[in-house]
């Protein structure tokens, strides 16, 4: 059963602390916003095979970095709780009778609203710098696919949260898991400029289709159907949140 | 029937026993006093009763319900004051006491009174708007008072009672009691 004040009052927690923690919200900006401005600005000459001539590289990209700011925000959500665990909070919040669903639910609704406000001012700061926004029911259709991009992957740190007990130990772990899921994902360069041994790799990815749903509601080009791409994020999304329930249940967490 | 019954409880962390084949029960209405000397495993025996860890061997019932099975119903059940420290630092004292209340679905008018009252009680009123970081060990050791009173359980754990408010060297006990 999920307990809405549950739900509310992790999210209203995690909202309270990102507002406070000003350096927090630069600091996760800081890496995205670099790769738009040097990728983006220094290959937007550059003819990529595998894109249409109508599009230019830096319009192709900035689907990408979004899917990148929301990769790597959302996968270190885990790390919330490595500090809650740390500072002794986490035995709070696992003693009180709230459904271990609505514990992680809240965790999930208060990450996924942080990574998709970082992910919208890295869309205001690709606007400054050319990119061609579309009209609002795309930009509304987009926070949909953020929504379940991030939820894939904060289920991922929370996962591991659950599992380890060190700061250092759960940024390795996390970096050693994002990155690749970063490069692989398409974000930079299609996919199809990859040998095919990588590119199979590629489709294992659950980036790849976000990336690529956000390139069709976003710039109208994708390589898989927006309708395929969707069921994909909407599965796993569920299946991870079952999956971090689950061990949230299990694991003895403090 | 006791209220709560303990059969020989163990928990193993890999090759270290931390508690070795435990058994007591408490009466309801008993005040019971678990005492020992540092790393005897008293902070864990009160860890298993409360949800937070499994025990290795062994069982345990509080108010009838299983350890193992029933998890839920007896964090229903118990109330809980930690040793160590478990406040967010980075919300206000009454922040941490709002997070409490709606942890346990309590519903708005009751939980404003009641945060009115358990700051009372333990003298914080004036700071309670105030980022716990910068409040002093005391005033830490209060609040995580205030909240343990915040919801009169069947069962209260109190562990290392006197910890911060007026420290002996020596002095480590816990508490557990049924109200």
């Amino acid at each position: 059963m999920i307990q809405g004040k549950v739900v509310y009052v992790l999210w209203r927690r995690e909202m309270i602390k990102y507002f406070r923690a000003r350096s927090r919200v630069a600091g996760a900006i800081g890496m995205p916003a670099f790769m738009l401005v040097f990728q983006g600005m220094g290959f937007r000459k550059v003819e990529f095979p595998g894109l249409p001539e109508s599009i230019g590289y830096f319009q192709y990209l900035v689907p990408g970095i979004i899917g990148m700011t929301l990769l790597f925000t959302a996968a270190y959500a885990g790390m919330s709780v490595i500090m809650d665990k740390q500072f002794g909070f986490l035995k709070e919040v696992m003693v009180t009778p709230a459904s271990r669903v609505s514990i992680v639910l809240g965790m999930i609704s208060g990450s996924a609203t942080t990574s998709i406000i970082q992910a919208l001012i890295i869309m205001m700061m690709s606007v400054l710098l050319g990119f061609k926004l579309p009209f609002i029911p795309a930009i509304l259709s987009s926070i949909v696919i953020m929504v379940l991009i991030s939820t894939i992957f904060i289920n991922i740190g929370l996962i591991l949260s659950s599992l380890l007990k060190d700061f250092h130990g759960f940024s390795t772990v996390i970096n050693f898991i994002a990155f690749p899921l970063f490069l692989l994902s398409g974000a930079l360069f299609p996919v199809s400029n990859l040998p095919v041994p990588i590119r199979i790799l590629s489709y294992f990815d659950p980036l790849t289709y976000g990336v690529d749903a956000l390139r069709g509601i976003l710039i109208g080009h994708c390589e898989f159907s927006i309708v395929l791409n969707i069921s994909i994020l909407l599965t796993l999304s569920v299946l991870m949140v079952c999956a971090s329930s689950y061990f949230f249940q299990k694991a003895e967490i403090i | 029937m006791s209220a709560i019954i303990v059969k020989e409880l163990t928990k193993k962390f890999g090759e270290f026993t931390a508690v070795d084949n435990v058994s007591f029960s408490v009466e309801t209405g008993e005040l019971f006093g678990l005492l020992g000397p540092n790393g005897a495993g008293k902070t864990t025996i009160i860890n298993m009763l409360t949800t937070l860890l499994l025990p290795t061997v062994g069982d345990a019932e509080i108010a009838g319900y299983d350890l193992r099975r029933d998890p839920d119903p007896i964090r229903n059940n118990i109330g809980i004051i930690f040793q160590d420290p478990s406040l967010d630092i980075g919300l206000t004292g009454r922040e941490n006491l709002e997070f409490h209340a709606m942890m346990y679905s309590i519903g708005s008018d009751e939980r404003k009174k009641r945060i009115r009252e358990v700051l009372d009680v333990v003298g914080l009123a004036d700071k309670a708007d105030i980022l716990v970081e910068n409040y002093s060990g005391g005033m830490k050791r209060r609040l995580e008072i205030a909240r343990g009173l915040f919801i009169i359980q069947r069962f209260c754990f109190w562990m290392s009672l006197l910890l911060g408010l007026m420290h002996r060297p020596g002095d480590q006990y816990g508490i557990i009691s049924e109200t």
